[in-house]
């Protein structure tokens, strides 16, 4: 059971020109993104290719937006997420909107579900702030998959979890984009995640949009040099088989 | 030393002894909330918004850190006396008078200590809620929540400043017996009469006093770290 908005769907979201400079080392200059509801995106790129600027940079243009003005309509996962001084239940309760109006038995629902769905109910009246990384991390998670959201952005969501925590994250993201039909963006190194949960890729290098395209068929014609020599560093291939092998 | 301390102290305990006390303790108390409600909201807010004036409003609480007391005594004085604006209320020579003087002093104090710490804190707990959908009075709550164990830091500051005054207090209070006579005053007093031994019992009365108020708020921030 999910809270719902009134609409959850939105027409495509065009981004405009998304520029942001730190100093003299980075900028990242993206022209403008079509983002189409219920659809995933895995945005890759090597470290400090801009990758976090950019869903940084979407979250706050999408809060600027008409389509996302809907309290809570926009579910955004930095890369480390913050833990507030509360028990992981108030932390996950946070999540949900006060404007939903939801009873607190029916807010009590959800956030048991929520935890339930990433193994965190054992956990619930524990202090939020002195979970591990990993735990944190799956109750960021379930904090988000409180409400039906149009659009989920994801920081590697996945970075600090240990085989099983990433087997019940991506589960849990899998069976939410089901029930919400939202718009996913992933940032992530993991590709057979990015595989198994994305059908768009958005590749940076250098701050630059260099390719973009359906996943699966860009990462196989590797469009651009700089995506072949990011594929062949994370030797994605053989990472993707060994991981579905042990799936 | 201690023990004769000890003993004078008990011998001139008397009722205006306990009255001084009394008064210090209501005066820094309210002066200290009173800045602290003002002062700590003000801060966070400063911190995580954006608006016309911010930066000048930042600059001149800033400024007002270090405020001299006579100056702030001087400004209160002029409000309060019976041709300044607000002399219709009669508070001049008043504890409310003493207290609004230590507000001047205090809120600026608060205000910037706060801003600083919530500036270097807020983003991610604002990024976090503001994308969930709370509600920015909610939001700022929870800053402030979320800081609560540096922000006491702020509190004792400013406490530590409330009982310490003598300046302000003095010019806009009058150092009055049985009204508006606190620690601070009475020390002066005792001083320039030359009892000495009653200004060194009264100035231990307002460490003692000092040392039991960061005892008793260090203890409740230990008990919240360890729960």
């Amino acid at each position: 059971m999910l809270a719902e908005h009134k609409q959850t769907e939105f027409s495509t979201f065009a981004s405009g020109r998304l520029v942001h400079e730190w100093g003299q080392r980075f900028r990242l200059d993206i022209a403008d993104l079509q983002i189409l509801p219920r659809t995933s995106y895995a945005i890759l790129g090597a470290n400090g290719s801009g990758k976090s600027t950019l869903l940084r940079l979407l979250a706050a243009r999408m809060l600027e937006n008409d389509q996302f003005s809907e309290p809570g309509a926009i579910g955004y996962l930095p890369q480390t997420p913050y833990s507030f001084r509360l028990t992981v239940e108030e932390n996950v309760r946070l999540g949900i909107a006060p404007e939903l109006g939801l009873s607190t038995n029916e807010q009590n629902e959800i956030i048991i579900s929520c935890l339930d769905s990433l193994g965190l109910l054992h956990l619930r009246s524990e202090p939020g702030h002195k979970l591990s990384g990993g735990e944190a991390q799956r109750m960021a998670l379930a904090r988000l998959m409180t409400v039906k959201r149009r659009v989920l952005l994801l920081d590697e969501p996945t970075g600090a979890l240990d085989l099983q925590g990433l087997s019940l994250a991506e589960r849990a993201i899998s069976d939410y984009l089901k029930t919400s039909d939202c718009t996913l963006m992933l940032v992530t190194h993991q590709l057979s995640l990015a595989e198994r949960l994305c059908e768009q890729l958005i590749f940076l290098n250098n701050g630059k949009l260099e390719a973009a395209g359906p996943l699966m068929e860009t990462l196989r014609s590797k469009p651009t040099a700089s995506l072949s020599q990011y594929l062949h560093f994370e030797k994605s291939v053989c990472l993707s088989e060994s991981t579905e092998g042990m799936a | 030393m201690l023990t004769y301390l000890a003993v004078f102290a008990t011998a001139q305990i008397s009722y205006e002894w306990i009255r001084i006390l009394g008064l210090t303790l209501v005066m820094t108390l309210l002066s200290t909330l009173i800045s602290a409600l003002i002062g700590m909201p003000l801060g966070t807010i400063l911190a995580s918004s954006r608006f016309p004036g911010r930066r000048f409003l930042r600059r001149l609480l800033q400024t007002g850190m270090s405020l001299p007391p006579v100056v702030a005594g001087l400004l209160v004085f002029l409000l309060l006396s019976r041709q300044g604006p607000l002399g219709s209320l009669r508070l001049l020579f008043s504890l409310p008078a003493m207290i609004i003087a230590q507000c001047l002093l205090i809120i600026p104090i608060m205000a910037s200590l706060t801003c600083s710490i919530v500036e270097n804190r807020q983003k991610p707990i604002r990024e976090t809620l503001l994308t969930l959908g709370q509600p920015t009075h909610k939001i700022y709550f929870i800053i402030l929540r979320e800081n609560s164990q540096a922000l006491i830091t702020v509190v004792l500051t400013g406490f530590g400043r409330a009982i310490s005054e003598v300046g302000a207090v003095m010019m806009v209070g009058g150092n009055i017996a049985g009204k508006t006579r606190v620690l601070t005053t009475a020390i002066m007093l005792e001083t320039n009469r030359g009892n000495f031994q009653s200004a060194i019992v009264l100035g231990a009365i307002l460490m003692l006093l000092a040392l039991a108020v960061n005892m008793i708020v260090n203890r409740l921030r230990e008990d919240e770290y360890v729960s």
